[in-house]
């Protein structure tokens, strides 16, 4: 396997200067669900690493708190932590959902929020949610602490902006507002059925009559970087929700899927799956029934 | 270097590690702690989980000294004292125990389970082991035995059974595997957890292109690296081809293969070896190397390969040999039909996935001049008559040995990692384990054969199939192998499962730059049933009668005669599988539902047949040898080899039934060329047949032994005495009677004579019959997104008798699982231009897990198939034939739509729906 150092911080401050010292060639270690994989893997992308700085003792990065309307995740919050936290159960259900459905009970254990998102795997089940709900990073580094949304956090499959010396210590959204609804769906639950990684994130908020005055759609490992796709928000927004605007919007980020990434071999599978799974996320949020749900069963 | 401290099982051990250990090498290098087991190293078979602070977690995914100041506790840990801990047992009583490598992971990941949860739901239970991959059992016992453990736990009892057989009826008894507590508390030495003195590991260099010249090849800066030992590519190879499927000397098929060659055939294949003190020198070596390749054309479609223009990848073209079968007069049949009916269907290369990875140690003794190799191996006879030509070493001084083996399924059956192992010690002097990874294992080194079928079946009106032509394609990959011997063992049971007096099947074996095929459970059957049987249905269909009344029309009735051979088809019984399950399952009600929706639910039938043993094609022998010892006890010699599946347990029982004692009473030693006697090899469901009645030979001499010196002693006459409960008893007094010891050192000290009671014969088959099953599966199909659930599963077997019932289900919920991802889920996917394997991970090549597995329900069809040791015939590969046709028949029901190439994805199935509004 690959060879490199380790050190163990017993502090924040510990650990950014262990990132520091090491600049680039350094990378953290959180729960080491997805690095360790990558090392043994002999990952072209982690080929330079040459310090492993653990802070998976740095206990006070795991936390779930609001504070004045926004609500903060510290770094090593596990999946499950978040999954099992009320808190987020009621501010965004949508976050819980998808953290329940990470992996395996193990990764979920051990697997935390900040190692997800700079893992940036395009199959991370996280970073839909996180987009949707328009959250920010909190980077540290020996020279301060900087604010980035996720949407620009995540620069491309595996890639971040995260510059060396920095770590990530906190995310956090401010919480929707009242009467949002919210819906991740993904798909492939039963493993060896998972051809791709589908998923998708509907935040919705209607007003009186119905009327949506708030969406936001993010498909997951659907585009290079997790994003919403307002083409197909546009066509939700200001009416009233009905099947058949869900499914014309389902339709239509699918359409923007095949503009953004180009026909690949998988386009004819994900096309179909992830209209569908959109427009059926979109009339869960909006708590109406889907005709093509009813199973003769 | 840093020393840490690690508590494992309660006990402290200082350590000197790298920062980039893992505490699976810990564990397993460091302190030799070899229970726990790697399967892959990336995180994806869960066969190294360990407890860390209560929490099952992969070892290979945690640093060691991330695991400073936890407690760990490992598979050695659970049982301490001897006493097993209910989980272990619960996995021994439920026969959740089959080649037991990736019983200690599961078993970890159960105990976390419980220790959480004590009440947990089955489906609490599948997640828990989600990522937990096991390739023996589909899952079936394994979820059995969680919900034992807790039953048990939750009791208060601990589980321990006071039910032991005691003498008397022993076949026809479900039965643990003999070594199952070893292997449930880690003690089973595999392949990967032997170490000798002085040893070496070995890795192997694989090619990066599919067709090249070696123009260049540069060892120096590999040799000069500190720690390496030896380095071997073609020009230490000796120039001797082989065939890696040989079963005996002698035996004629194409020898195309060497240990390196000065080409390259496909990218996987083998390009050079290294030995060095340490595995990761090794590997470092292997980049040392420096290749130049001449790349050749290449050429991955069995069609495409037989066309003038093709390359060739072996001189003299493409085409190995076309093999033809024939029945009747196959185009006047076809003339005379009411209807003909015609597909072409194309099955994909899909490999076994057993979860102990392949593994050979060599120690050569130059002194000596002799050559001993230990190798997870299902065909040590023949490997050792293929080192002795490669190496030009008489038979006496080549030795093969098989350790316990963490599953095969013909994967393990051809000599692959031996001749580089020996090649390596021959060059070091010094022995060498060679280990390969998991993504290696699933590229270079064997896979089912793909192959593209044509049908053609004319019928009459009222469904009586006429006559049938049959035309496949076989795609071998890069060397022939099997080439010759699957098509034709394919073709022989064609003629067994239905009454088709006019048939015909040609084969066309071919050679393409593909990875290599060869033996895979089942041999050919697989890909002629799924083909044939989704034909079928369609036929069915077309004439618009129900599948199983289709198949009830033309089924093999018992006693029925082969038209190609005009010989008895012996007690197949596959009509009264047909019944039984169709009952047992609610076929008629079942297709009486209605279809709409976006689940829509479906039904599907399939048959299938497979062999038992090689009779009339080529040797088919077994000797097993038995000693009786002075307490009565008894030793076994055998060289059949068991892969998990229990054959020695069935042996055992076999046996014990025979000489009235406990199978407890039998020790084994097993599958050592120099020590146990001659066997053809454990393949082609020969165990059963062939083994149990050698050993049925075996210990009915010894019976006709011991009641000889028996009625001397007693001074009765010989047909009076019986043998049971560890005595000779006289049939009418039983209260006349010697014990076994007695009778054993009687003959010892006899003055008259001393004698051994011992016992060495051999057997071989004087039949071949077919073991028979049919198959039904309810699946709901999502019709959005084209996934699949499969609901509903019941398995029905014409096993003539099950000797040991648990195991036989055993392997039929096995079979179940992968027959499953045949139909369903597993490809290995080829790039079309590279001949590169994308998928060959775990994460990639998708096989069925604890959450995909349907409710199985398995039932037997115990008719008695003569001469078969007490009735009985074989199951291993049987079971997984007709499981790809049912389910792929069930979605095609499901949908009203049709399939034509497996495996059924879901892409494949919105593709279909797509174009069907």
């Amino acid at each position: 396997m690959h060879k490199f150092d380790y050190v163990k911080a017993r502090s924040l401050e510990e650990a950014l200067r262990a990132l520091s010292q090491g600049g680039e060639k350094a990378c953290a270690l959180a729960g080491g669900t997805d690095l360790l994989v990558g090392f043994r893997a002999e990952d072209a992308r982690l080929r330079h690493i040459e310090l492993v700085v653990d802070i998976g003792d740095l206990t006070e990065l795991a936390y779930i708190r609001e504070e004045n309307g926004c609500v903060a995740l510290g770094a090593l919050t596990t999946h499950a932590a978040i999954a099992e936290s009320s808190l987020i159960r009621v501010a965004a259900p949508f976050l819980a959902t998808a953290c329940s459905q990470v992996g395996s009970p193990q990764i979920r254990n051990r697997g935390t929020v900040g190692g997800n998102l700079c893992n940036a795997s395009p199959a991370a089940d996280t970073l839909p949610v996180l987009v949707a709900l328009e959250a920010e990073v909190v980077l540290r580094s020996l020279g301060g602490e900087r604010r980035v949304p996720v949407s620009r956090f995540v620069e491309g499959p595996h890639r971040t902006g995260l510059r060396p010396g920095e770590l990530v210590t906190e995310v956090r959204f401010n919480r929707p507002l009242p009467g949002s609804r919210t819906c991740f769906i993904k798909l492939g639950r039963r493993k060896a059925m998972s051809i791709a990684r589908l998923s998708i994130a509907v935040l919705l908020r209607t007003g009186d009559g119905g009327v949506v005055e708030e969406i936001r759609l993010v498909p997951g490992a659907a585009l290079p970087v997790p994003a919403r796709v307002t083409a197909a928000e546009e066509i939700l927004r200001g009416q009233g929700l009905t099947v058949e605007l869900a499914r014309e919007a389902g339709e239509k980020l699918a359409q923007e899927m095949v503009r953004i990434t180009g026909q690949r071999w998988s386009t004819p599978y994900k096309v179909p799956a992830i209209a569908a799974l959109t427009r059926r996320a979109i009339l869960t949020a909006g708590g109406l029934e889907d005709v093509a749900t009813r199973s003769q069963a | 270097m840093e020393k840490i401290q690690l508590k494992i099982n309660g006990r402290l051990y200082s350590v000197k590690v790298n920062p980039n250990w893992t505490l699976l090498k810990v564990l397993r290098q460091i302190l030799g702690l070899t229970g726990t087991k790697c399967g892959c190293a990336t995180g994806d078979c869960g066969a190294c989980k360990v407890l860390v602070n209560g929490e099952a977690v992969k070892s290979c995914t945690l640093l060691a000294r991330k695991a400073q100041g936890k407690e760990i506790v490992t598979i050695e840990g659970l049982s301490r004292g001897g006493e097993l801990h209910p989980v272990q047992r619960a996995f021994i009583e439920t026969g959740a125990v089959q080649c037991g490598f990736c019983t200690p992971g599961m078993i970890i990941a159960a105990k976390a389970l419980l220790d959480k949860n004590p009440n947990p739901s089955r489906e609490e239970i599948c997640e828990a082991l989600q990522d937990n991959l096991c390739r023996c059992t589909g899952y079936v016992k394994i979820i059995e035995a969680v919900e034992l453990a807790a039953a048990w736990l939750k009791g208060g009892t601990n589980g321990a059974s006071g039910e032991c057989a005691t003498g008397g009826q022993v076949v026809g008894k479900g039965r643990p595997l003999r070594d199952a507590v070893d292997k449930v508390t880690g003690r089973t030495v595999y392949m990967a957890d032997m170490r000798l003195p002085g040893m070496l590991y070995g890795r192997v260099l694989f090619s990066p292109v599919a067709h090249a010249r070696i123009k260049r090849i540069d060892v120096s800066k590999a040799e000069a690296l500190p720690g390496v030992r030896a380095v071997v590519t073609y020009k230490d190879s000796p120039r001797v081809p082989y065939n890696s499927a040989l079963r005996f000397k002698g035996h004629d098929i194409p020898h195309d293969e060497y240990i390196f060659d000065d080409t390259v055939r496909y990218l996987g294949d083998r390009v050079a070896a290294v030995a060095a003190d340490d595995p990761e020198t090794a590997e470092k070596a292997l980049r040392l190397i420096e290749v130049e390749y001449e790349e050749l054309p290449a050429v991955f479609d069995p069609e495409e390969a037989l066309k003038p223009e093709a390359p060739p990848v072996h001189e003299g073209g493409n085409l190995i040999k076309k093999l033809e079968a024939a029945a009747g007069d196959v185009e006047r049949a076809l003339d005379g039909a009411d209807y003909v009916f015609t597909d072409r269907i194309k099955l994909p290369i899909v490999t076994h996935v057993a979860l102990e990875p392949h593994a050979s140690l060599a120690q050569f003794d130059a002194a000596a001049g002799k050559l001993t190799v230990w190798s997870a191996n299902q065909n040590i006879f023949a490997t050792r008559i293929i080192l002795s030509e490669i190496f030009g070493l008489s038979v006496n001084k080549v030795r093969v040995i098989k350790p316990p083996v963490g599953g095969a399924f013909g994967g393990k059956l051809e000599a692959i990692l031996e001749p580089v192992a020996a090649l390596l010690s021959l060059k070091s002097g010094k022995p060498v384990l060679v280990e390969m990874k998991r993504r290696d294992i699933m590229v270079s080194t064997r896979t089912r054969h793909s192959a593209v079928y044509y049908l053609k079946t004319g019928v009459k009106k009222d469904g009586t199939i006429v006559g049938q032509d049959i035309t496949a394609y076989f795609n071998t990959g890069a060397y022939a192998s099997s080439a010759l011997n699957v098509p034709s063992a394919m073709m022989d049971k064609a003629f067994r499962l239905y009454r088709i007096p006019n048939l015909r099947v040609t084969v066309y074996p071919v050679y393409t730059n593909c990875p290599v095929a060869g033996a895979m459970r089942g041999y050919g059957s697989p890909q002629l049933m799924a083909a044939r049987e989704i034909h079928l249905d369609k036929v069915a269909r077309k004439l618009g009668l129900d599948p199983v009344e289709f198949r009830r029309r033309n089924l093999v009735r018992p006693g029925d005669i082969n038209p190609r051979f005009g010989t008895s088809l012996g007690n197949c019984r596959v009509l009264d599988c047909l019944e039984k399950g169709a009952e047992r399952f609610g076929w008629e009600a079942k297709s009486r539902q209605p279809k709409g929706g976006r689940f829509r639910r479906g039904i599907g039938v399939a048959a299938g047949n497979h062999g038992n043993g090689t009779f009339g094609v080529h040797v088919d022998m077994t000797t097993v040898a038995l000693k009786m010892n002075e307490d009565g006890t008894l030793t076994m010699f055998t060289g059949t080899q068991d892969l998990g599946q229990g054959s020695t347990t069935m042996m055992c029982m076999v046996v014990a039934q025979v000489l009235g004692l406990s199978p407890d009473q039998i020790e084994v030693v097993e599958a050592d060329t120099e020590l146990t006697p001659w066997d053809l090899g454990t393949y082609a469901s020969r165990g059963v047949w062939v083994s149990g009645n050698a050993a049925l030979k075996a210990a009915q001499s010894i019976r006709r032994q011991l009641i000889e010196v028996a009625a001397s002693m007693l001074g009765v006459k010989e047909e009076d005495l019986e043998l049971g409960g560890g005595f000779a008893y006289c049939r009418h007094s039983p209260d006349k009677k010697v014990s076994l010891q007695d009778i054993v050192v009687a003959a010892q000290l006899s003055k008259e004579g001393s004698r051994e009671i011992r016992a060495y014969e051999s057997f071989a088959s004087v039949a071949g019959p077919n073991s028979y099953g049919v198959h039904f599966a309810e699946v709901e199909v999502d019709t959005e997104t084209g996934e699949v659930k499969v609901l509903n599963y019941v398995a029905v077997h014409d096993v003539g008798r099950a000797i040991n019932p648990l195991l036989v289900e055993g392997q039929i919920e096995g079979g179940i699982q992968m027959g499953l991802g045949y139909g369903l889920t597993e490809e290995l996917i080829l790039d079309k231009r590279s001949g590169k394997v994308i998928n060959a991970t775990l994460k990639g090549y998708k096989l069925f897990r604890a959450k995909d597995m349907p409710r199985v329900e398995v039932l037997l069809v115990e008719e008695g198939e003569s001469p078969g040791p007490f009735g009985a015939k074989s199951i291993g590969e049987a079971a997984t034939v007709p499981v790809a046709p049912a389910v792929v028949n069930a979605v095609a029901d499901a949908l009203g739509v049709e399939f034509d190439e497996l495996p059924v994805t879901p892409q494949r199935i919105l593709a279909k729906l797509r174009r069907t509004p």
